[in-house]
């Protein structure tokens, strides 16, 4: 879970609220190759939580979490197959 | 229709008629006529039905109730049958008022709403069939929320329950990365040394956040159930309700509603809800009347509902 992985795009969603910081999450994902790996940096709370599990639920795989600047995480997620 | 929707027939009995949802207005002779929608669920039909019914019966305006019943406004009393008739062909009929139970409410549910855990839908149309309109000393209330977000207000209701889970963890493929504990909105999550997630029980509600965002599916549902909440009121003195069961599993729940509904109408009187019979004999005598046992939630773990707790 902690190795380091290339991502191949990255978003930055802590500008934003729920729901926008999952759906420009997910509109990031479809961008991308299945396999493909995502970095998107979140603010700790309520994005932490839903944005693994509805990537979870549309058969994406959260490959690495680990804190970014203060109060942020660092997410990447693993484009599933269509 | 019958001869008592005879124009001549005088307004005798407001009680009865408001045992049948028929709630008085200003305006003499109208009445504001509540639809019984359990669980707030109506098919595009049936709201077609209603909203010809308002234009017909009523003035054309519609109300919606705080809990979630449709009420058509301005109904004379001499069109009541015509009205019943009209609703009864889609299936529909008038919600209750006065001191009974009160149609179920609650939320979407699992079959929607991802949040969700337990099928609030089946189970409080379930309850619904049993025990609409039975009499009791006040209103009774009784509410199902999907989650401990709780966004229908059971913490609030005479008799509310509320989905909950017990998450257990599969070591073995637990990463240790630390989401869940992270996501846990409770505190109720840390990690050990090794990183594995360690469960305090008595801060963690069973919203199931944990399970949701485990990247391995190594935080699981061990057990779906319900936590409930008795004797809660708005009105003009509000009381949130005592929490007092967790885990009930779903087959036990009118079980809960009949001892509860049994244990009220033993040791109240009439215009006392059950939060206030609650007050005077004391949760603990409640809980030993109404909850099973092993779902009992002990005083001491009763979950703080007077402040905020983050």
């Amino acid at each position: 879970m902690s190795e380091t992985v290339v991502h191949n795009a990255r978003l930055d969603v802590t500008a934003d609220i729920c729901p926008i910081t999952w759906v420009r999450t997910k509109l990031a994902l479809e961008t991308l190759e299945t396999g493909e790996v995502l970095e998107v940096l979140v603010n700790e709370g309520e994005p932490l939580r839903n944005i693994p599990g509805s990537a979870k639920d549309e058969g994406h795989r959260v490959t690495a979490v680990r804190p970014g600047a203060e109060g942020t995480y660092i997410l990447h997620i693993r484009r599933g197959g269509r | 229709m019958t001869e008592s929707s005879s124009a001549k027939t005088p307004v005798a009995d407001l009680k009865a008629l408001k045992a049948g949802g028929f709630i008085k207005q200003r305006q003499p002779d109208l009445f504001t006529v509540r639809v019984r929608a359990p669980m707030g669920a109506l098919t595009a039909q049936q709201l077609k039905a209603i909203a010809e019914a308002a234009e017909r019966y009523g003035n054309g305006r519609l109300h919606l109730s705080v809990r979630q019943s449709p009420e058509i406004i301005g109904v004379a009393h001499d069109r009541f049958d015509e009205l019943v008739d009209h609703l009864a062909l889609a299936g529909l009929s008038p919600a209750s008022c006065g001191p009974r139970v009160r149609a179920v409410t609650g939320c979407s549910g699992c079959a929607v709403n991802p949040l969700a855990l337990i099928d609030t839908q089946a189970l409080g149309e379930a309850v619904d069939r049993a025990f609409f309109g039975q009499t009791t000393h006040g209103k009774f209330k009784i509410t199902f929320s999907g989650c401990p977000n709780d966004c229908t207000r059971a913490k609030c209701a005479d008799l509310g329950f509320v989905g909950m889970v017990a998450p257990g963890l599969d070591e073995e493929s637990c990463s240790a990365c630390g989401l869940c504990a992270l996501a846990c909105r409770n505190g109720a999550l840390s990690s050990d040394a090794n990183g594995i997630p360690v469960r305090d029980r008595s801060s963690c509600v069973g919203c199931g956040d944990c399970v949701r965002v485990c990247p391995e599916s190594a935080m699981r549902t061990a057990a779906v159930g319900l936590a409930v909440y008795a004797g809660g009121k708005h009105g003009r003195v509000p009381r949130i309700a005592d929490h007092v069961a967790a885990m009930l599993p779903s087959e036990l729940v009118d079980e809960v509603v009949s001892a509860t509904l049994d244990w009220y109408r033993r040791n109240g009187s009439r215009g006392l809800r059950l939060g206030h019979v609650i007050e005077e004999l004391g949760v603990e005598e409640y809980k030993r009347a109404a909850i099973p046992a092993p779902f009992r939630v002990p005083a001491s773990a009763q979950r703080q509902t007077g402040r905020i707790v983050r």
